[in-house]
């Protein structure tokens, strides 16, 4: 009866360490967004004036997404426009080859995730280097991001290290550097996984990218119609450092992202960072208007499903995500099972709307992957009723052909025994049978309702003979 | 037919309920002295050096950058720096930055900071692009521990003039 997230999180529980080491990572990032939240009086009028603007501006995306292309036009810029993966790949892979590009530094987007435009572009000869601290050690390590966010949370510093050694060629040289420019600390007695000066050696080995690169792509948190701004939030400067060295800018953005204006900007900037990472804003906020002096700017517009999504009425408003992540962090299910249980490149409950609207017959395994608690409906800032569309979901698993036959014939079975009293009330007092059969019967594959927990005792008397009872003794 | 024809054509073809556009006003927190409240998150949420020493010129480049910021806000540290120079890299590259900023060019929140860029004429003309800078560069992406100093400057100094 498991679904594919119930395999692979199952799995993930046999290092119970792990799962708290995760579960805590997350809970304490929830903990920071909610104090964020509570020191603010105007929090919720934030979130309700994002869910405003984004349920205007998704509905009136042909209009600012013409504002958008004649802005960004006006201001030097030029706009591509991709249907698919296909095509903005494509798109990307032209441009870079036009400018004899050999390698591109590259700040952190989910979009180049959902096309595969690295591997694209690596087939093609051109090296594509992930800037992000946390997405270059999954590119050093050849893993994927297992959060938005913090795509690299759940690997240990000790493994970082190893990779680090094996993979820097300057490894050595680096750590030689960073003992130089801290005299007070030993070779012999320091820890080489301590955090600071990992990230130290990230540090120098993605100067020499930055220094050597042709080329610097970014993807966009927010389009800003009124100005043809894009701008990208970051907290390392990594975007920054992409595109203020090399002279070719490429911009990745999906048609969902635009806002309308400014005074729609300040509500984002606002909520973007505290909802994410519990900070009262990033160390960067960079509005991007036009190329370097002598530089060519391009931004490329892509559609891959985002138009589709908008026909449908009850899932349209996934569009409205802004990406920051808050669901996942909240999520019980995403904390205790982590990134690689969903079998779609975005986790937790937007990812699970997500990967379905994607293609349900590859990522329906992940719609177990929910309590029902409603807390992310509570946490998004843009109010996106992520737990009632997976409800949604999961209703309409039968109609699309992929509910799971045993849960399928289960409730068949069940329909057939509460249709009919008689037959209820004997199985009834039968069930009192399960209470004197030995385990190995009870606990067998057979019965899912004996799998992690233990079994009630059925009671000599059921609820239903009681209430007989009484009603006979009032009278 | 072209593929920006296409998805213009999806989208006007969705039958999706429109919503009108929203009259957006917030009551957005404000602060008895915004200066102060501004030198907290500095010093706190953005893990600055404040200082009220006359500032370097604002024309260093090297090791070491000074760059004028055109005001700051009070709610979360962040200080708006318009690009003014064809090279703005030492803005990110530099080891330290020295940001100078006058008092009284402290706004309360971010509703006030895009509403005064957006008011004006000078930015983004002469060269396309603006930031707002909160303090040295950061990452936790390592197990979720703090550390400063990741791709861009490793310390920043704020002088208040």
């Amino acid at each position: 009866m498991s679904t594919s997230h119930s395999k692979k999180a199952q799995l993930y529980q046999t290092a119970p360490e792990i799962v708290t080491r995760h579960d805590l990572t997350f809970w304490n990032v929830r903990a920071k967004r909610d104090a964020m939240a509570q020191n603010l009086p105007e929090w919720e009028e934030l979130r309700d004036a994002a869910d405003r603007i984004k349920r205007h501006t998704e509905t009136h995306l042909d209009e600012y997404l013409i504002q958008f292309e004649q802005n960004a036009i006006r201001n030097g810029v030029k706009v591509h426009w991709a249907e698919d993966a296909r095509e903005y790949n494509q798109i990307v892979y032209d441009i870079l080859s036009s400018h004899q590009v050999k390698k591109v530094v590259k700040s952190k987007s989910m979009l180049t995730e959902e096309c595969h435009l690295n591997e694209h572009l690596q087939e093609k000869g051109i090296e594509v280097v992930g800037t992000d601290l946390g997405e270059r050690i999954l590119q050093l390590m050849k893993m994927a991001p297992s959060h938005i966010v913090m795509p690299a949370l759940h690997v240990h510093r000790e493994s970082i290290r190893d990779c680090f050694e094996s993979t820097i060629p300057e490894y050595e040289e680096f750590k030689r550097e960073y003992f130089r420019r801290n005299p007070q600390l030993s070779p012999d007695s320091t820890d080489c996984a301590d955090p600071t000066m990992l990230t130290f050696i990230a540090r120098l080995h993605l100067r020499n990218q930055f220094m050597t690169a042709d080329a610097g792509m970014t993807g966009a948190n927010f389009g800003i119609a009124a100005s043809g701004d894009v701008v990208v939030c970051t907290n390392e400067g990594n975007a920054d450092m992409s595109t203020a060295i090399p002279p070719l800018h490429i911009v990745s953005m999906g048609i969902e992202k635009l806002i309308p204006d400014y005074k729609a900007m300040a509500v984002f900037q606002r909520l973007l960072a505290r909802c994410g990472t519990g900070q009262p804003t990033t160390v960067y906020t960079s509005h991007f208007r036009g190329s370097k002096p002598g530089g060519e700017m391009h931004i490329v517009l892509v559609d891959n499903g985002r138009s589709s999504i908008l026909t449908n009425s009850e899932h349209w408003q996934t569009l409205k995500c802004m990406r920051c992540g808050a669901c996942m962090n909240t999520c019980p299910v995403y904390r205790r099972s982590a990134g690689y249980s969903y079998s779609y490149f975005i986790p937790g409950p937007i990812g699970i709307n997500l990967g379905m609207l994607k293609d349900p017959k590859d990522h329906s395994g992940n719609v177990s992957a929910c309590s029902l608690c409603m807390s992310c409906d509570n946490v998004c800032p843009v109010k996106v009723d992520l737990s009632s569309q997976i409800y949604r979901w999961r209703q309409q698993l039968n109609e699309i052909g992929l509910a799971n036959p045993m849960k399928k014939c289960m409730s068949d079975a069940m329909s057939f025994v509460f249709n009919r009293p008689k037959v209820y009330t004997s199985a009834l007092k039968a069930a009192r049978l399960v209470n004197v059969l030995p385990d190995f019967m009870v606990y067998s594959g057979i019965n899912a309702w004996g799998y992690g927990h233990k079994m009630m005792v059925f009671p000599k008397e059921s609820f239903h003979s009681l209430w007989k009872k009484g009603i006979e003794n009032v009278k | 037919m072209s593929s920006k024809e296409n998805i213009l054509n999806r989208i006007r073809n969705a039958s999706t309920e429109k919503f009108e556009k929203a009259e957006i006003s917030i009551d957005a927190i404000t602060y008895p002295d915004p200066v102060t409240q501004f030198i907290n998150a500095c010093k706190t949420v953005s893990g600055a050096e404040v200082s009220f020493d006359t500032p370097p010129s604002d024309d260093i480049r090297g090791e070491s950058s000074t760059v004028r910021g055109a005001f700051g806000v009070a709610e979360n540290g962040c200080i708006w720096i318009p690009q003014t120079e064809a090279d703005r890299s030492y803005l990110f590259a530099s080891e330290h930055l020295d940001i100078i900023v006058a008092k009284t060019d402290i706004l309360n929140n971010m509703h006030e900071a895009y509403e005064r860029i957006a008011a004006s004429e000078e930015y983004f003309k002469e060269y396309k692009f603006g930031t707002f800078i909160s303090g040295p560069s950061k990452t936790a992406d390592i197990e979720g521990a703090l550390v400063y100093g990741a791709q861009a400057a490793r310390s920043v100094t704020v002088y208040l003039t």
